[in-house]
């Protein structure tokens, strides 16, 4: 077994009629290399051939971040968790269709993009109401339903910051808030946005610049 | 370097804390370009400062969970929008072919056509003056025709570009295509009547 679990090699053997799948994910039952060492090409092309093993180890890499990317653009953390769920659904069911051409981080990145702005028009058409109430000089207030839990000073001013970050976030047009929350809070390069959001580079450039100008507005008091 | 570049350089460099010399050496000497830089880099500050929200411990276990389901799960049957979609290319499609109309019988082999018998050939000027005998003219693309540009009698003098047969059960005639045509809508003109030139079809 050891020449089928030689790092980079996923083969089907048949051994004496046996038909043994390696792979380096399964290659830690065998005392081989381990998954974690495989890379995230090895790890499709093994999924590829129904290694479920290559499959947990994606999204043992992925489930963070896609979860956080969820969270960030649409400020409701269970459904970030089943969007996160439902990008790893798509990669194992359609890992037939990518190609190596460039980064499966990127990859991971469009299928999750495309579902976070399907899940913001949705919520769009759906016209949920948020939790905005103005008040008596006709501004808008934003109300956050309490925790019921005492807070420390500290904690509050905190908490009231990450509320208005998420707040400035959401109320940015979809097209820039994808392209501002891949590149400032994922830290995605230029080129892995424009591959992620199948655009040019120029207007991934442009959108973030205007996002972060109109971010600036909304953050001024933070700023 | 001026400041409108400047900063587009701090909006666009990959790496936020590294900038090129020159703009490091504008930031010491322009206030306004120092006060840009400062909010960019607190606003990325402030975006990430939330932290990273991880997934729940049972991520794992709940995906499992649901990629089981989904392989128990019968096919799902096709949305309506889908069934309708297929439905409209369908009918689209039927309706082109319809318009259309019947495909043209294939010719003959010439072995096969020189030992029927030979029909009288007669000019086309004869066919047209009995709309019944002569093929159905479509009165829309009639008028639609405007072959206004050349006169009827320069057509003879014109280069042939094309000589068509054409053969019906009863009765055969040549048609010449001069190398003109108005618009996409070619000129037919009978061979065996001079100086006559009439549309007979508008389109190829």
């Amino acid at each position: 077994l050891e020449q089928y679990a030689r790092p980079g090699v996923f083969k089907r053997a048949i051994i004496e009629g046996m038909t043994i799948v390696t792979s380096k994910a399964r290659a830690v039952e065998l005392g081989g290399p381990s998954a974690e060492s495989a890379s995230d090409h090895e790890l499709v092309a093994a999924i590829r051939e129904g290694d479920e093993a290559a499959f947990d180890e994606i999204v043992r890499r992925y489930q963070n971040q896609i979860t956080n990317f969820m969270y960030r653009m649409i400020d409701d953390y269970d459904r970030s968790v089943e969007l996160a769920q439902e990008t790893f659904i798509r990669i194992y069911t359609s890992a037939h269709r990518y190609k190596a051409d460039y980064s499966f981080s990127t990859y991971i990145y469009r299928i999750a993009a495309n579902l976070a702005i399907s899940e913001i028009r949705r919520r769009r058409r759906r016209k949920l109401l948020p939790l905005n109430f103005s008040d008596e000089d006709g501004e808008q207030v934003h109300i956050d339903l309490p925790d019921g839990k005492p807070l420390p000073d500290e904690l509050l001013i905190e908490e009231e910051r990450r509320r208005a970050v998420a707040r400035a976030i959401k109320s940015l047009p979809e097209k820039y808030r994808a392209a501002v929350v891949l590149r400032d809070i994922e830290g995605l390069s230029y080129e892995q946005i424009a591959r992620a959001l199948n655009l040019s580079e120029g207007t991934v450039k442009s959108r973030i610049n205007r996002a972060r100008n109109l971010l600036r507005e909304k953050l001024s008091a933070y700023i | 370097m001026s400041c409108r570049k400047i900063r587009k350089l701090i909006d666009e460099a990959e790496r936020p804390d590294l900038l090129m010399p020159e703009a490091a050496s504008h930031l010491e000497s322009c206030p306004a370009c120092n006060e840009f830089a400062r909010q960019r880099a607190r606003l990325r500050q402030l975006l990430i400062s939330p932290g990273q929200v991880s997934a729940p411990p049972d991520f794992h276990i709940r995906l499992k969970r649901r990629l089981a389901s989904l392989n128990q799960s019968p096919p799902t049957p096709m949305p309506l929008w889908k069934l309708a979609a297929a439905a409209a290319i369908i009918i689209a499609i039927a309706t082109l072919l319809l318009l259309r109309g019947p495909k043209p019988t294939p010719t003959p082999p010439a072995s096969a056509i020189s030992s029927m018998a030979q029909p009288e050939i007669q000019p086309l000027q004869k066919l047209l003056a009995k709309p019944s005998a002569g093929p159905t003219r479509n009165k829309a693309a009639k008028h639609r025709a405007r072959p206004a540009a050349v006169r009827p009698q320069e057509l003879d003098a014109m280069p042939r570009a094309a000589l068509i047969l054409v053969r019906r059960q009863d009765v055969e005639y040549e048609l010449a295509i001069p190398a003109i045509s108005v618009g996409a809508q070619p000129i037919f003109y009978d061979l065996n009547s001079k100086g006559s030139a009439r549309v007979i079809k508008t389109s190829f």
